[in-house]
C-alpha cells in the first residue's frame, strides 16, 4: 500500500498533500501508513484527539467544503449567465457554461409562477409540467439533430432553458402592470418570445457545434417559450 | 467509476475494444481507491479539464466558424473531440467518438457514448457471471435510432426550400429522390427528402397556435393545449395504422418506408396553420375557406408528385403484379391523398366560430 497518488491527480489538487497527512497520522494511530501494531498507537483515545485538536482552523475547514461549493451555487457564475441572457447580442464567454446548476432556472421558473400568481392564475402545475416536457423534448431534438460526438444531457439543456426564461418572466411581471390584450399586445409577446429564444439557441448552436441550424434550434426555443407566453397572456 | 481518467474507445465498436477497455480500467482503480482518503475533496468540482492533463487528443478538434469566443485546445467544455461536419447521417456502430463527458447529472440515455460502453461492460460482466450472452439493448433498437436521425439531418436551407415547396408546389422540378450507394440521402443534400423535423415542428406550432385562436375567443385553458397535442398524436396514429394496414391489404410492395410515411403524412400541418393564421388575421369565414381549399389542393399535388415516383411503377421496370397491381396502387395513392385535406378540416373547423 502507498499514499503515493501519481502526478496525474496531483497536478490541480490545493490543499494538503498525501505527504503532509501521512506525517499527521504517524503520530497517531491511523493505521494505513504502516503496520506497526504497537499498543500505544492502537487507539488510545488521548491520541486520537491530538491530530484534530492540535490541527489548524485551515484543516476542520478542508475537511468539509463550503455549503455553497456543495450545493453547486456560484453567484459569480449566475449573474453573468443572467448578464449574456438580458444581452443576447453581445460575446460572452462560453466557459461559464460549464458548470451547469439548476438553482437559477430554479429560481426563474419560480418567479414566473409566482407572477402568474398575481393575475389570479394558479397554474404551478402547468408550469412544471411544460418545463419538463419542453426539457425533454428540447434536449431529445438537440441530441437527434446536432452530431453523435457531442452528446447533451437533459441537465444542461434545463440549465440553459431556464436561464433564457428570464424575459418572460419579466414579460409577466410586466403584463400585471399594463394589460397586454389586443394586437398590441401579442407584439410585445412576440418580441419578448424572440429575445429568450435567441439567446437560448445562441447558447446551444455555439456549444454544440452546430453549423447552419441556429435558426433550427432557435424555433423548438421559441415554441416552448411560447406556450409561457400564452399562459401570461390568457 | 469516477469519471477521471478517459476511456479511450477504438474506432470498431462494440465489441473489439471492450476487452481492452477492463484491464484499463483496473488499472485505474486502485490509484483512485488510495487516493480518496487523502483528499479532503476533489479540487475544484467543476475543473475537469485539469484532470484530462495526461491524455492527448487522439483526433485534434477542429472547429467550425460559428463560434464567438475561440477556445484554446483541448476544449475544456464538453468534449475534446468534435467534428462540426459530421453533423450528417451515421450509424453509431460506426462512429464513436471517445466523450470526456464534462457535465454531470443525467445523460441523454441513447446518444451517450459512455452509455454504450456501460451496456457492453454490463453485458460483458453478465456473460462472465451467467455464462449467457445478455443484449441489453437490441440492436434493433440501435438501428432504428440512427434510422431516425437520418430524418433531423437537416439545416436551414432545406427547411425554407421545404416549406415554399409545400405552400407553391405548382412550378415544374425535378421530383426524383437521390441516392448513394443504394442509400437515400439525408435531407441536407436532397430537397425532395421527406424529414421529420417539419412535421414535428409544425404539430406542435398547430396545438400553439390552436391555444391563441382558443385564447382570442376566451375559451383557452391551459387543459386545451394537452388536449390539442392528444389528439394531434392519436389522429397521427390512426392515419398511419390505416394506411399500413391498407398498404398490406393491396399487398404493394413498394419503396416507401413506414417512417417515409410519417413523415409525408405530418406536412398536412404546415396547411393546417397557414388556415388558421389567416382566419386568425381577418376573422373571416370566407378568408378561412378559401385558404383551405388553397391549402388542400397545393398538399395533394406535392403528395402526388411526390409519391407517385415512389408508389406507382416504373415505366421500363419489371412489375411481377402485372397490371392490376397497378390500378391498385393508384387507389392507394388517392387514399393518401384524400386522407390529408380530410383532417386539415376535421381538426380545425372546432376552432373556427361564426
Amino acid at each position: 500500500m502507498s499514499w503515493t497518488s501519481g502526478d496525474f491527480y496531483n497536478q490541480q489538487y490545493i490543499g494538503p498533500t498525501s505527504y503532509e497527512l501521512q506525517e499527521q497520522y504517524t503520530n497517531g494511530n491511523f493505521m494505513p501508513s504502516s503496520f506497526q501494531f504497537n499498543s500505544q498507537q492502537f487507539y488510545s483515545p488521548n491520541e486520537y484527539l491530538s491530530p484534530t485538536v492540535s490541527s489548524t482552523l485551515d484543516e476542520i475547514e478542508n475537511i468539509e467544503p463550503p455549503l455553497l461549493d456543495e450545493l453547486g451555487i456560484n453567484f459569480e457564475h449566475t449573474y453573468k449567465k443572467t448578464k449574456s441572457v438580458l444581452n443576447p447580442f453581445a460575446t460572452s464567454d462560453t466557459s461559464i457554461l460549464d458548470d451547469v446548476d439548476l438553482a437559477g432556472p430554479l429560481v426563474f421558473c419560480l418567479a414566473f409562477a409566482f407572477s402568474l400568481l398575481l393575475l389570479g392564475k394558479i397554474h404551478f402545475g402547468y408550469v412544471y409540467g411544460i418545463v419538463t416536457l419542453g426539457t425533454v423534448g428540447m434536449s431529445a431534438l438537440l441530441n437527434l439533430m446536432a452530431s453523435p460526438d457531442k452528446p447533451c444531457s437533459c441537465i444542461y439543456t434545463t440549465s440553459v432553458l431556464g436561464y433564457c426564461l428570464l424575459p418572460m418572466v419579466i414579460l409577466s411581471f410586466a403584463s400585471f402592470v399594463f394589460h397586454f390584450n389586443g394586437f398590441f399586445g401579442m407584439i410585445i409577446a412576440i418580441i419578448f418570445i424572440l429575445w429568450s429564444s435567441i439567446s437560448a439557441s445562441k447558447l446551444f448552436a455555439t456549444s454544440l457545434a452546430m453549423i447552419g441550424q441556429q435558426l433550427l434550434v432557435a424555433y423548438p426555443c421559441a415554441l416552448f417559450y411560447g406556450v409561457f407566453a400564452l399562459l401570461t397572456m390568457f | 467509476m469516477s469519471s477521471r481518467g478517459p476511456m479511450r474507445l477504438g474506432k470498431n465498436y462494440p465489441h473489439p475494444p471492450s476487452q481492452q477497455q477492463q484491464p484499463q480500467q483496473q488499472q485505474q482503480q486502485p490509484p483512485s481507491q488510495f487516493y480518496q482518503p487523502t483528499a479532503p475533496y476533489p479540487a475544484a468540482a467543476n475543473n475537469y479539464a485539469g484532470d484530462f492533463g495526461m491524455p492527448q487528443p487522439q483526433i485534434p478538434p477542429s472547429y467550425g466558424g460559428d463560434f464567438n469566443v475561440p477556445q484554446p485546445p483541448p476544449a475544456p467544455s464538453h468534449n475534446a473531440f468534435f467534428s462540426p461536419q459530421t453533423a450528417f447521417y451515421a450509424p453509431p456502430s460506426q462512429q464513436q467518438m471517445p466523450s470526456n463527458q464534462a457535465m454531470p447529472g443525467v445523460e441523454y440515455l441513447s446518444n451517450n457514448p459512455l452509455f454504450n460502453v456501460g451496456l457492453n461492460v454490463v453485458e460483458q460482466g453478465m456473460k462472465d457471471f451467467t455464462g449467457k450472452t445478455v443484449n441489453m439493448l437490441p440492436n434493433e433498437m440501435k438501428k432504428s435510432i440512427s434510422s431516425i436521425k437520418y430524418y433531423f439531418a437537416v439545416d436551414q436551407a432545406y427547411v425554407f426550400k421545404k416549406l415554399c415547396l409545400l405552400l407553391f408546389p405548382f412550378r415544374p422540378r425535378n421530383w426524383s429522390l437521390g441516392y448513394s450507394a443504394d442509400e437515400p440521402v439525408p435531407p441536407r443534400v436532397d430537397t425532395n427528402a421527406p424529414d421529420y423535423y417539419i412535421p414535428l415542428m409544425s404539430a406542435i406550432t398547430y396545438v400553439l397556435v390552436a391555444g391563441l385562436v382558443l385564447g382570442t375567443q376566451d375559451r383557452f385553458t391551459p387543459e386545451q393545449l394537452g388536449m390539442h397535442a392528444s389528439s394531434v398524436l392519436v389522429w397521427n396514429i390512426i392515419e398511419i395504422c390505416v394506411l399500413c394496414f391498407t398498404f398490406y391489404i393491396f399487398n404493394v410492395q413498394s419503396k416507401l418506408r413506414t417512417l417515409d410515411l410519417i413523415a409525408y403524412c405530418g406536412y398536412k400541418y404546415v396547411g393546417m396553420i397557414a388556415a388558421l393564421s389567416s382566419y386568425l388575421l381577418t376573422h373571416s369565414l370566407f378568408v378561412y375557406r378559401c385558404s383551405l381549399l388553397y391549402v388542400s389542393l397545393s398538399l395533394s399535388y406535392f403528395l402526388v408528385k411526390c409519391l407517385r415516383l415512389q408508389i406507382l411503377p416504373d415505366t421500363g421496370g419489371s412489375q411481377p403484379y402485372g397490371s392490376n397491381g397497378n390500378k391498385r396502387r393508384i387507389y392507394l395513392l388517392l387514399l393518401v391523398v384524400i386522407l390529408q385535406p380530410f383532417f386539415i378540416w376535421y381538426l380545425t373547423r372546432h376552432l373556427i366560430v361564426d
